[in-house]
C-alpha cells in the first residue's frame, strides 16, 4: 500500500471518527460539569 | 419569548463562565470522564461504521449534539442528570441495534490478531495494471457464461471491504488469484463450498462458501430462491454488486443495491465488472483510456 493510501486510510476512515468522539466527549463533560 | 431569550443568554454567559472555572480547575477526574465518554462514543461509532452503517453513526453523532443544544437552551427541560442518562442510553440504544455483532466481537477479541479475515475488511485494495484487471474481469465472465451453460448454481459478491464481518467469518479465507478454472472448482456441485456465496475483493478471491443475510422484501418474483434472496440481500446492506447463475434456469443476473438484472449478457456482465474495478483503478490508469467507455 502506497503511503499516501496509508495516510488517507489512517486519517480520512480512522482518525476523523476519533476526533470526532473526543469532541463531543469533551463537550458533554464539560456541560456536565458546569451545570 | 423575551424571557425566554433572556434565560438562553443568561445560561449562555453561565457556560461561558462555567467553561473557563473547567479548565482553570481541570482535574485528573475530568480528564477520567472525558476519557469514559471517548471510549463509549468512540466503541459505539465504531461497531456502526464497522457494520456499514455510517449513516446512523452520523445519527447517533447528531443526536449527541441535539441532547447537548437542549441542555444549553432549554436546561430546566435537559438538566445534568438527563443529559448523562441521555447519552447512556442512546449508546446503549445503538448497541443493541447491533447486538449479535456487539456479542461476536466482544467474543473474538482474543482472536482478533490471528484471525486473517479481520485484516481483510481493512479494504487494501492492491492496484493492479490495467492487463490485470482486464484478465480478471475475462475469468470471471468465463466462468459464470461455463456455469450458465451447464446450470451450475453460483452467487459471486464483488465487495469493496464494506462487508460486515460476519459474512466473512461465515466462510472459508480462501485469497487466492482470480482464475475461471478456480471459481469454477468452488461452485462445482459436489464441491464443499458450492453452497455458500464467493466474495471477490478486488483482484482475489478473498472467501467461499460464506453466508448472506436474506432479502425480507415480498415484492420479488416467488421463483427466486435463496440464492437470489441472499444476492439480493446483500446488496442492500452492502454497497457491493451481486452476480447470480440460477441452478434451475441457468440465467445470470446482476444485483445492484436490491435491483435485479435478469438474463445478463456479455456486454452486461463487462459493464457491471468494470463498474466494479473502476474505483479500484488508479487515476493514471484510467486516463490512459482503458476502462472508460
Amino acid at each position: 500500500m502506497k503511503m499516501g493510501e496509508f495516510l488517507k486510510k489512517v486519517f480520512v476512515e480512522k482518525f476523523w471518527i476519533k476526533a470526532a468522539s473526543l469532541a463531543l466527549a469533551l463537550v458533554v463533560v464539560v456541560l456536565l460539569n458546569i451545570a | 419569548m423575551g424571557i425566554r431569550l433572556l434565560s438562553a443568554t443568561e445560561r449562555l454567559w453561565k457556560i461561558k463562565d462555567g467553561l473557563f472555572g473547567f479548565f482553570n480547575n481541570f482535574t485528573v477526574m475530568f480528564g477520567v470522564e472525558i476519557f469514559l465518554f471517548f471510549l463509549l462514543i468512540y466503541y459505539v461509532s465504531k461497531v456502526l461504521r464497522d457494520n456499514d452503517a455510517t449513516k446512523l453513526m452520523l445519527l447517533y453523532w447528531g443526536l449527541i449534539v441535539v441532547g447537548c443544544a437542549l441542555n444549553v437552551f432549554a436546561y430546566t427541560l435537559v438538566d445534568r442528570q438527563f443529559l448523562l442518562f441521555y447519552v447512556a442510553l442512546l449508546s446503549a440504544f445503538m448497541l443493541f441495534l447491533f447486538n449479535v455483532e456487539v456479542k461476536k466481537s466482544l467474543w473474538d477479541v482474543h482472536s482478533a490478531k490471528t484471525n486473517p479475515s479481520e485484516k481483510l475488511t481493512a479494504g487494501g485494495i492492491e492496484t493492479r495494471t490495467q492487463a490485470e484487471t482486464e484478465h480478471c474481469i475475462t475469468n470471471v465472465i468465463k466462468a459464470l457464461q461455463n456455469m450458465s451453460k451447464n446450470n451450475v448454481g453460483a452467487l459471486i459478491v464483488l465487495s469493496k471491504g464494506s462487508l460486515p464481518k460476519q459474512v466473512l467469518q461465515s466462510g472459508v479465507v480462501i485469497e487466492a488469484e482470480i482464475s475461471t478454472q478456480m471459481i469454477e472448482g468452488i461452485f462445482f456441485p459436489k464441491a464443499p463450498l458450492h453452497d455458500g456465496a464467493m466474495i471477490i475483493h478486488g483482484h482475489k478471491i478473498q472467501a467461499a462458501g460464506c453466508f448472506l443475510p436474506l432479502t425480507q422484501k415480498t415484492s420479488y418474483p416467488k421463483d427466486y430462491g435463496t440464492r437470489h434472496r441472499a444476492a439480493i440481500g446483500i446488496t442492500e446492506v452492502a454497497n457491493v454488486i451481486s452476480l447470480v447463475v440460477s441452478e434451475e434456469t441457468g440465467i445470470i443476473s446482476i444485483v445492484k443495491q436490491g435491483n435485479v438484472t435478469r438474463y445478463a449478457d456479455y456486454d452486461m456482465l463487462v459493464d457491471a465488472l468494470k463498474d466494479y474495478y473502476w474505483q479500484e483503478m488508479p487515476l493514471g490508469d484510467r486516463r490512459r483510456g482503458g476502462l472508460i467507455k
